[in-house]
């Protein structure tokens, strides 16, 4: 009996000194899901393995002989400006043109245009058709650069005009848009010259409305109780640090984003454009606790020479979606070989993926 | 004869390996894990090369054990799984004694060895979040040899000099790489130096018993900190500092017909486990024969903390000729990384440990035991880029032991069966970022730990 | 080399300068340095977990021993100093009988010893196959890890005794990877593990009071460093590399001994050691996938023949013992040559480049003292070992030059290696 127990013991004590020994060396874990500021950097989306679509990387809408340019995503639907090309033959483009911008005098007067999220893929959208068009005395010719935004049910389209910022409304995303008022929300008093543009519209920490918008040369901000009648606050201001190598003329086209962070701190993050003086167009996003002071993240949000008009969607605390549009030479039969513009998307962290769950588990 | 044995017990408090994060975060030895480590005072198995080598000498018996423990971390950031690597197993020692005429020693060896790996470094990327204090702090082996006398019936003394090691890599890199095909058609050869360095610091510590049933005990364990310092090199450069395209160290990126000569330098250097001072004291008394309880206080100099954000630098120069400007965009956004403070605080951990025995007689004893103990963060809030996330940590656990007798021939002694289970809550905690756009923004660390394990110890008389 | 043993006396008592993979070069302990690395069939107590397991059997007391080695090699090249590492240590070993009783009473004897080096762990260097590398004597500066267990057999057959143990080192194997990481700038991120290595030791041993006979296996011991280094967003790719080789080698090593006593104090010992270093792989391994490799060593099995005598004089409470050896440590190592490398398969190609692995033949010439003080009656003393070894190369002239188009070089050199160990047992 005593044999046997101290046997037993034995054998599990060598039993407990068998197992592995500092031999095996399993790579280690990392953690899932670091958190994520939303700064950057973004990885545009494969093409077509996860937006479905084919052609320019990261391609989120491709119009193959409509005029493209500024866009927003809310809900399952696209907002964005358009125009088909006049007809034939269209004019000419002079030689000293400037790289990367659309020769508007090939297209018809510019609308409002919403496309519906396609099946396969994801990210990417439908070209759709003209949800709004200039009527107004004080909108002139056109209406571009829509911001939609959700208010208790009702879907809110801001857009600008000559004339300044306008607002609409619909019963919902997919309904019939209605002006609202007969005269823009901010009119040219809002900017330093000409007309305010590129409206982007969230609520603010404290809970009221801040429109971000482009005034002529600078990027201002206003403030409203009800999100229809806004007072202009002025210039945003921006501090830190800027390591892009050549030195910034301009911020324009700002794409804000409201978020709550995990600590339960609203803050507002404002994607914007950079306008360098060798004439790159860079993405950069800063962030503020208030709405009007902002501190800049110092380096480029992805590697690209020129991306415009960012607007960014917020997938949950740690995932950022960032559409923004890109230059390519239309192939269309019409349009062929004028400069045109894409809608692109891109993600942060750079981990992320969309591939569909095959593909995802294969790789 | 006395002076000389003193003389060689001096210099035999000897060359000890040691590595004490395992055993400051998870403990060794099942009873003393499940005391909640209140055991300085009167510790006397083979876990006192750890927790109090001075009761190495203290039973005078022969005692050999082996045992396994495991823990697995439950930490989340976020709500999002951390994936913190648990540790698991064996853990070794000896309780040697001795005796020259009324003289008594003895020496120890306690091993804890982990089944994945001996140890692990880890250096990542300055900002990114890490459970600084369990990462990687456990990934390591603790092999002690200690040595403990008894000048008196009343005093023990023991200790130890530990060697850890640090690590210095550098390599070097040559040949042609084919821009193309670069996984084909490279041919690169290297040669590189790959150095553990060893470190020392010491361990002491004493036992009093003034009484019977009273004991105090004091330990000091020194500071390490362990060094992982990455030096590579791709290519040379000339004495113009541009890269090389001829010397016989030269990289060049093959394009088509072109040939291009390129250089990489990466430094990685960090702090990557670090263990401050620290000074235990504690007390255990025994109000009666089959009831033990303990109490300890341990002071931990984080102040002194060596922080794991150390320097980085990536040099990446690149001859591209014009035609190939386009092709080849050498990034401007290779920024540098300098050392940079953690500002963690000294800290103050209590311990309580109860042992009842319920069971005894001449065949066998039964103990059962419980322990507690609380960790405050040392860490500050993480409102600026770095990321070195911790909370205060409650541990809470429970144990048992049997212990047979005549066992006889086979056994001269006893045998010793210890279990104990372990569960620590570390209660949640929000960093919050004095950036509006920092990268990581502002985020929530909380976590369970549970662990356990089982000893068995033969003593022999 | 006048100054030579005035040197090799101070090493004696200065912790100097001392070398790589100590245990297999210099031997391990106090008493079988001495005698020319000899004890497979006589040595007892924790010297046995490396010379022969099957050693710790007979002992009866516990014992542990502490001590210091040391040795540097002054080797040259063509005349030309060639400077190899130095290095010292720590010794340190222990033996424990099991005090078992019934079957198992004076049975299993467990024993440990280690080696640590003084200021590196481990150092492997693994270099280009044109840079003149001393491979044998320069290996890597390491950690020794050595534990046994003697199981004595008397009762069965008196004077046999069997023993298993083993050594123990560490892998390294890591990763690099350098991309661009959540803030958008290039970071790296560093991982290495240190994997143990196991290499068993098994020997037995039969003893008669006036001679007897041990043979030992010891497996080949080796150490390896394989990093990984994988890069992304950079704007060339990189292949990914992998950097590393083989930092430490023993070989598998086969010992035959006998020793005789004609007189109860004076011991005479034959020792073959046959070194199976064609097992040897070479230091360096592919930087890529399919790129080509550093030539084959081609090294070659020695056997190695040993003597050694000790005598020992008794008076009253001390022993004096005296200590003395030789061995003709033959090389395995090729010269020096054009070799041609090899495809990742290990088969040859048709590029031939220089292969500058050096090493000598070389004479081992030792002698060794030991002090012991009997204390008690119970076995309980004090013991000191010391000793000293020349190593004398062999001139050699290789096949190729220093460097390209250079006469065939000439290497040649010497060594000195000194320690001591102070034990007690009880």
């Amino acid at each position: 009996m005593k044999r046997g127990l101290v046997a037993v013991a034995g054998l599990l004590a060598l039993g407990l000194i068998a197992p592995a020994c500092s031999t095996i060396g399993d790579p280690g874990g990392m953690p899932e899901a670091l958190p994520h500021g939303g700064t950057g950097a973004f990885r545009v989306l494969e093409a077509p393995e996860e937006t479905g679509l084919r052609g320019t990387p990261g391609a989120a809408l491709l119009l193959l002989e409509d005029a493209f340019v500024g866009a927003m995503v809310q809900g399952d639907f696209v907002f964005f400006t358009s125009a088909p090309p006049v007809e034939e033959p269209l004019p000419m483009v002079p030689e000293d043109h400037p790289a990367g911008e659309i020769f508007w005098p090939a297209f018809e007067a510019r609308r409002i245009h919403r496309g519906a999220r396609r099946d396969d893929g994801f990210g990417a959208f439908d070209g759709g058709g003209a949800i709004l068009t200039a009527e107004a005395a004080w909108e002139g010719e056109e209406v571009f650069d829509p911001w939609v935004v959700e208010d208790g049910g009702v879907a809110r389209l801001y857009y600008a005009a000559d004339g300044g910022i306008g607002v609409a409304e619909a019963p919902g995303l997919d309904g019939a848009f209605t002006r609202v008022g007969d005269g823009p929300v901010l009119g040219p008093e809002a900017a330093a010259t000409g007309a305010p543009t590129r409206p982007s519209v969230v609520r603010g920490p404290e809970g009221d409305w801040l429109m971000y918008y482009d005034a002529g040369g600078e990027i201002r901000v206003a403030r409203s109780s009800d999100g229809l009648a806004f007072t202009p606050l002025g210039p945003i201001t921006v501090e830190g640090m800027d390591l892009g190598e050549s030195p910034e003329l301009e911020r324009a086209h700002p794409g804000a984003l409201a978020v709550t962070t995990p600590a339960g701190r609203p803050l507002v993050r404002l994607y914007f454009e950079s306008i360098r003086e060798d004439g790159a167009h860079k993405l950069y996003v800063a962030g503020s606790f208030d709405g009007v002071a902002f501190e800049r993240h110092e380096v480029e949000l992805l590697e690209s020479v020129d991306l415009r008009y960012p607007a960014p969607v917020a997938l949950d605390e740690r995932v950022t979606l960032l559409y923004a549009s890109t230059r390519f030479n239309s192939v269309g039969r019409i349009t062929r070989g004028l400069q045109k513009r894409a809608l692109i998307v891109s993600v942060a962290p750079l981990s992320t993926s969309f591939l569909p769950p095959e593909e995802d588990e294969a790789e | 004869m006395r002076a000389l044995l003193l003389t060689l017990a001096a210099l035999s408090l000897a060359p000890s390996l040691a590595s004490a994060q395992p055993m400051d975060t998870y403990g060794m030895g099942s009873r003393s894990v499940a005391l909640g480590g209140a055991v300085t005072a009167d510790v006397e198995d083979f876990s006192a090369n750890y927790y109090n080598p001075a009761g190495l000498v203290r039973s005078g018996e022969l005692r050999v054990g082996v045992g396994w423990f495991g823990a697995h971390h439950m930490f989340e950031v976020n709500g999002y799984d951390s994936n913190v690597d648990p540790v698991h197993g064996i853990v070794l020692g000896l309780n040697v004694p001795g005796r020259i005429d009324d003289f008594r020693f003895a020496f120890g060896l306690g091993v804890h060895l982990n089944d994945q790996r001996v140890s692990r470094t880890r250096t990542l990327p300055r900002e990114r979040p890490r459970w600084e204090l369990y990462d990687n702090r456990g990934q390591r082996t603790y092999l002690a040899t200690s040595l403990s006398i008894q000048p008196f019936d009343w005093l023990r003394i023991g200790g130890g000099i530990a060697f850890l090691s640090y690590s210095k890599n550098n390599l070097l890199i040559r040949g042609d790489i084919d821009f193309a095909n670069p996984s084909l058609n490279s041919q690169l050869e290297h040669q590189l130096t790959a150095e553990l360095i060893t470190i020392r610091y010491p361990q002491v510590g004493v036992q009093v018993q003034p009484l019977e049933w009273l004991n105090f005990g004091l330990v000091y364990r020194g500071e390490y900190a362990l060094d992982n310092t990455l030096v590579a090199e791709v290519g040379t450069l000339d004495s113009s500092g541009r890269p090389s395209i001829d010397a016989r160290d030269a990289t060049r990126i093959i394009v088509g017909e072109v040939v291009i000569p390129g250089y990489l330098s990466l430094l990685s250097q960090s702090v990557n486990a670090y263990v401050p001072h620290q000074i235990s004291f504690g007390a255990s008394v025994e109000p009666t024969p089959d009831l033990r309880i303990s109490f300890e206080a341990t002071y931990l100099f984080w102040s002194l903390y060596q922080s794991p954000i150390g320097s980085s630098a990536i040099d990446l120069r690149i001859a591209v000729p014009p035609e190939l400007q386009d092709t080849i965009m050498v990034p401007d956004s290779l920024t540098q990384g300098v050392p940079a403070d953690a500002n963690f605080s000294d800290r103050i951990v209590p311990r309580v440990g109860v042992e009842y025995t319920a069971v005894r007689n001449t065949d066998l004893a039964f103990a059962v035991r419980a322990g507690y103990f609380y960790e405050n963060s040392p860490a500050p809030n993480q409102g600026g880029a770095f990321n070195l996330i911790d909370t205060d940590r409650h541990a809470w656990s429970v144990g048992a032991g049997l212990e047979l007798f005549q066992l006889r021939p086979v056994l001269p002694g006893s045998l010793a069966m210890d279990v104990h289970f372990q569960y620590g809550w570390l209660p949640s905690r929000t960093m919050i970022k004095e950036s509006p756009i920092d990268p990581v923004g502002d985020y929530t660390a909380e976590g369970h730990m549970i662990a356990g394990g089982a000893t068995i110890e033969a003593r022999f008389e | 080399m006048k100054h030579a043993p005035l040197a090799a006396l101070l090493l004696l008592f200065t912790s100097s300068t001392a070398y790589a993979s100590p245990q297999d070069l210099f031997g391990f302990g106090g008493r079988s340095p001495g005698m020319a690395m000899t004890g497979a069939s006589y040595v007892e107590g924790y010297e046995a977990v490396f010379s022969n397991p099957a050693g710790l059997a007979p002992v009866r007391t516990r014992g542990l021993h502490l001590g210091l080695q040391g040795g540097n090699f002054q080797l040259s090249i063509d005349g030309e100093r060639s400077p190899i590492t130095p290095g010292r240590g720590i010794v340190i070993g222990f033996h424990l009988p099991l005090p078992f009783g019934d079957v198992l009473e004076d049975r299993l004897v467990f024993g440990g010893g280690f080696y640590t080096p003084a200021e590196v762990l481990l150092r492997g260097n693994v270099t280009f196959p044109e840079v003149p590398q001393w491979t044998v004597l320069d290996r890597a500066q390491v950690l020794a890890v050595q534990v046994g267990l003697g199981i004595d057999l008397h009762g069965l057959v008196d004077g046999l005794s069997l023993g298993f143990g083993f050594s123990a080192l560490a892998n390294v194997f890591g990763v690099l990877d350098v991309r661009l990481d959540e803030t958008n700038a290039f970071s790296s991120v560093v991982e290495t593990q240190l994997l143990t290595t196991f290499a068993p030791i098994v020997g037995a041993r039969y003893t008669q009071p006036e001679w007897g006979i041990g043979l030992t296996y010891r497996h080949e011991l080796v150490s390896i460093t394989d990093l990984n280094i994988a890069t992304a967003d950079l704007p060339v790719m990189l292949p990914v590399l992998r950097v590393g080789g083989v930092v430490q080698y023993d070989p598998p090593t086969i010992i035959a001994e006998g020793h005789w006593k004609p007189i109860p104090s004076l011991m005479l010992v034959a020792n073959v050691t046959t070194q199976l270093w064609s097992s040897f792989p070479g230091m360096q391994i592919g930087t890529t996938a399919m790129g080509t490799q550093a030539p084959a060593p081609e090294f070659s099995p020695v056997v190695v023949p040993r003597v050694a005598v000790e005598g020992t004089h008794h008076d009253g409470d001390f022993t004096f013992a005296f200590r003395g050896g030789y061995a003709l440590q033959l090389s395995p190592a090729p010269p020096a040559r054009m070799a041609n490398r090899r495809l990742p398969n290990g088969e040859p190609t048709s590029e031939q480049v220089p292969f500058r692995v050096l090493d000598n033949d070389r004479h081992i010439l030792t002698a060794g003292f030991g002090w012991t003080i009997h204390l008690g009656p119970g076995g309980e003393k004090l013991v000191l070992d010391a000793y000293g070894q020349a190593h004398v190369l062999m001139d050699r002239t290789h096949e190729i030059g220093r460097t390209a188009g250079a006469d065939p070089m000439v290497t040649s050199g010497y060594g000195l290696v000194g320690g001591w160990t102070i034990g007690a047992e009880f």
